[in-house]
C-alpha cells in the first residue's frame, strides 16, 4: 500500500510570530523525512502542525490527496507521535505506563506478550515493575518510543528521539526504523543527530521557508 | 469504552498513588466547617439553622481546591497531547475526568457530611435531603470545575484563578441546594429546588465535557 | 461582516463615527440629567431619591448589555477568528465591570435613604453582584496567560459560558429572593412608570447606549495603535 504524505504551502507561527511561509514538503512510503534547523526554528511546530494537534496558520496537509484537516479523528488513528515530552506518568510503572497507552491507542486488546516484547525492543523487560519515577531521562525516553512498537500506524512523527538514547537504544531505534520503512511506513523525524538508516532520507531545513 | 475505563483506572491509580493529595481535600473540608462554629457561637439553634449553608459552602470552596491538577500534569508532561491523539471523542475522555475528580471529591465530601451534620445539629429530617443534594449537586460542580480547569490551562495562578471564574457560575447550585436543605422550607420549594438541581446535573454533563474539550483543542493548537 | 475585519478600515470609520456618537451621547446626557433631576415628579413615596433611579436602572440594563456584546465579539472570535472581536471583548469588559460597579453605587446610595442600609439583597442587585464577579473573572483570565492568544481564547469561552449561564443564575437569584423575601420588604424597582418618569430613563438609556460605543471605539483605537507600536519594537528588535 503506497502511501503519499505531503504539505502544500504551509505556513505556522508560534505565539503570534511566524516561524516559516509557504512550506511544501512530499513524502511517500518507505521514506523519511529529516527536519532541521536550529533551535527555535519550528520544527517542534511543523510536528504538531502534521501531528494535526495544531492548525497550520494557512495551507494544508494531505494523506493520499485527502485534506487531513477534514478527517482529524481518521488522521490521528493513523499515526504515532512521540513528542519532545515522553508522557511518562512517574507515579506508574513501566508496565502500566506501557499498558494504558496500549489501551488508549489500540482498539483491540493485546495481552501480556504484546507488552514484553514492546519492552524487549528497548531493553527494558528487566525493570518493568520499576516506577517510571526512577528512570533516567535517556531511559524515559527509551519507554516513550517503546509507544511506536503498540500498534502500526503508517506514519510515525518523532521530535528529538535520540536526545539522552545509549548506544544499544540509537541501535534500537534504527532498526524499529528501518523495519518501519521496509512495511512501507512514512516517518518524519527532528533531529539534530544523525540516525543510521537503510531506508532513503530527504532533508528539510525550515529556515529555508523563513520569510525575510 | 475500553479507553474510558483505561483513563478512569489510570487517574484512580494515579490518585492513590500520591493518596496524600486526595486525603487534603477532604481535611481542609473538615477543618472549613468547623471554624463556622468558632467563629459564629455554639449556640445549637443558631448552628441548626445554618447547617445546611455552612456544610454547602464548604464543600463547594473544598471541591475547587483540587480543579488545578486534573489536567495540569497530564499537560505538563505530554498526555495530554496522547489523549487528543486517539480517534475516541475527547468529551467521553474529559467525562471520565470528571468522573475521577468527583470520586476523589465530591463523593467523600458526600461521605463525610452526615457526621458534619451532626456537629451541627442539624434535624435528623434533613439528613436524606442533605445527602440528595449532595448527590446532585457536588457531580455538577466537579463538571463545571473541569471546564474550569481546561480554560486555565497554562496560566499564572491557576488554583485561586479557578475558583473565581467558576464560582459564581456554581451559584444557582448552591442557591437551590440550600434551600432544599433549609429548615423554613416549603415542600413545594425543596422539590422545585431537587428538580431544579437534576436539571443543572443532566444540562452539565452534556455541556461540560464539550466545552472543555473544545477547550483542550484550541488549548494545544 | 468581514468588511470590519481589517483594522486599517476599522480604524477610518471609527474616525468617522466617533465625533457624533460623543455629541449625541452628551445631548442624551445633558437632556436626560435634565429631565431627571428638574422636569419630572418627585415618587409620592420615595420623594426626590427617586431620581437615583434614573442612573441606576439604565445602568443596570448597560451591565447586561455590555455583557451581551462582549458575548457576541467572543463568539465571533471563536467562530470567525477576526482579531478585532478579540479587541471589541476585551475593550468592553472593564466597562461592563465600570457599568455594574455604578449600578451596585448608586443602589447603595437609593438604599440608604429608604431602608437605612447601605446594602440590601434585592434580586436585582444580588444578580449585578455576580455579573460584577463574572466580569472580574473574564478580565483575570484574558490577562494571566504569557501567550496573549491562549488568553484570549479562554476569556472568549468564557464570557460565551458565563452568558448562557446568565439567565440560570438571574432565575435562582429570583428564586432565592421570593423565598427569603420579608412580605413588607418593597424591592428596588422603579414605581410604575409614569409617561413623564419614561422620558428621563429613556434618555439617560439611550445616551449610556451612545456613551458605550463611544468609550468602545476609543478603546479599541487605542488598542489597534499599541499593537502596531508593538510590532515596530519587534521588528526593530530583530
Amino acid at each position: 500500500m503506497k502511501n503519499l504524505f505531503c504539505g502544500i504551502s504551509v505556513e505556522i507561527n508560534r505565539g503570534g510570530k511566524q516561524l516559516a511561509t509557504n512550506l511544501t514538503f512530499k513524502i511517500e512510503s518507505g521514506a523519511i523525512l529529516l527536519l532541521k534547523g536550529k533551535n527555535g526554528a519550528g520544527k517542534s511546530t511543523l510536528l504538531r502542525v502534521m501531528a494535526g494537534l495544531s492548525n497550520p496558520a494557512s495551507g494544508k496537509l494531505f494523506w493520499n490527496d485527502e485534506d487531513i484537516g477534514k478527517n482529524i479523528p481518521q488522521h490521528y488513528g493513523r499515526l504515532t507521535y512521540v513528542g519532545h515530552l515522553t508522557a511518562v506518568k512517574s507515579d506508574l510503572t513501566i508496565k502500566e505506563n506501557l499498558k494504558y497507552w496500549l489501551h488508549l491507542h489500540c482498539r483491540q486488546k493485546k495481552g501480556e506478550r504484546q507488552l514484553k516484547e514492546s519492552l524487549e525492543t528497548f531493553n527494558l523487560a528487566g525493570s518493568s515493575n520499576l516506577p517510571a519515577r526512577f528512570l533516567s531521562s535517556g531511559q524515559t525516553r527509551k519507554l516513550a518510543l517503546a509507544r511506536l512498537t503498540l500498534k502500526t500506524s503508517p506514519l510515525w512523527l518523532l521530535d528529538e528521539p535520540t536526545v539522552g538514547l545509549d548506544e544499544p537504544g540509537l541501535t534500537s531505534l534504527s532498526s524499529l526504523l528501518n523495519s518501519h520503512c521496509e512495511h512501507g511506513g512514512i516517518a518524519v523525524i527532528a533531529s539534530h543527530d544523525l540516525i543510521q538508516v537503510e531506508c532513503p532520507v530527504h532533508a528539510l531545513n525550515i529556515e529555508d521557508f523563513k520569510k525575510d | 469504552m475500553g479507553i474510558f475505563f483505561a483513563l478512569v483506572q489510570r487517574d484512580l491509580l494515579l490518585v492513590y498513588r500520591s493518596a496524600y493529595d486526595a486525603w487534603l481535600v477532604l481535611i481542609f473540608f473538615v477543618i472549613a466547617v468547623t471554624l463556622f462554629p468558632l467563629g459564629i457561637g455554639p449556640d445549637p439553634k443558631v448552628l441548626q439553622q445554618l447547617s445546611g449553608s455552612i456544610i454547602w459552602i464548604c464543600a463547594l470552596l473544598s471541591a475547587m481546591l483540587s480543579l488545578d491538577r486534573v489536567f495540569q500534569s497530564d499537560f505538563d508532561d505530554g498526555s495530554l497531547d496522547q489523549m487528543i491523539l486517539t480517534s475516541y471523542p475527547l468529551e467521553l475522555l474529559v467525562f471520565g475526568k470528571c468522573l475521577v475528580h468527583w470520586l476523589t471529591t465530591g463523593f467523600p465530601i458526600l461521605l463525610i457530611s452526615p457526621l458534619l451534620a451532626a456537629m451541627l445539629n442539624m434535624t435528623i429530617d434533613s439528613y436524606p435531603i442533605l445527602l440528595i443534594t449532595m448527590l446532585l449537586g457536588t457531580p455538577a460542580i466537579s463538571l463545571m470545575g473541569v471546564v474550569g480547569a481546561a480554560l486555565v490551562l497554562g496560566s499564572r495562578r491557576s488554583g485561586v484563578l479557578i475558583s473565581l471564574i467558576i464560582l459564581p457560575l456554581v451559584v444557582p447550585v448552591l442557591i437551590f441546594s440550600v434551600t432544599a436543605v433549609g429548615l423554613e422550607s416549603r415542600v413545594e420549594d425543596i422539590s422545585s429546588a431537587l428538580r431544579l438541581l437534576g436539571a443543572i446535573l443532566v444540562i452539565s454533563s452534556v455541556f461540560c465535557p464539550w466545552a472543555a474539550a473544545a477547550t483542550l483543542r484550541n488549548i494545544t493548537n | 461582516m468581514h468588511k470590519f475585519a481589517n483594522p486599517a478600515q476599522f480604524t477610518r470609520l471609527a474616525n468617522r463615527v466617533l465625533p457624533w456618537t460623543s455629541f449625541f451621547a452628551a445631548i442624551c446626557f445633558i437632556f436626560g440629567l435634565y429631565f431627571s433631576i428638574f422636569a419630572s415628579p418627585p415618587d409620592y413615596q420615595q420623594g426626590e431619591t427617586v431620581r437615583i433611579m434614573y442612573v441606576h436602572v439604565p445602568a443596570a440594563w448597560m451591565s447586561l448589555f455590555t455583557y451581551t456584546l462582549m458575548a457576541v465579539a467572543s463568539a465571533s472570535f471563536l467562530i470567525w477568528k477576526h482579531s478585532l472581536a478579540d479587541i471589541a471583548a476585551r475593550a468592553l469588559a472593564p466597562v461592563g465591570a465600570s457599568f455594574t460597579a455604578i449600578t451596585l453605587i448608586t443602589g447603595a446610595l437609593w438604599g440608604q435613604p429608604m431602608w437605612g442600609t447601605w446594602w440590601v439583597w434585592d434580586a436585582r442587585l444580588t444578580s449585578v453582584l455576580i455579573l460584577f464577579f463574572l466580569y472580574l473573572g473574564y478580565m483575570t483570565l484574558v490577562n494571566a496567560f504569557e501567550d496573549c492568544e491562549k488568553g484570549s481564547k479562554a476569556g472568549a469561552v468564557l464570557a460565551l459560558i458565563g452568558f448562557v449561564n446568565i439567565p440560570i443564575i438571574k432565575f435562582s437569584v429570583d428564586w432565592w429572593n421570593t423565598l427569603h423575601q420579608p412580605a413588607s420588604l418593597s424591592r428596588l424597582n422603579a414605581p410604575a412608570i409614569d409617561p413623564s418618569m419614561l422620558t428621563p430613563l429613556l434618555l439617560m438609556a439611550l445616551g449610556f447606549k451612545l456613551f458605550l460605543i463611544t468609550i468602545l471605539i476609543i478603546r479599541m483605537r487605542t488598542t489597534l495603535i499599541e499593537k502596531r507600536l508593538q510590532a515596530k519594537q519587534l521588528l526593530k528588535s530583530g
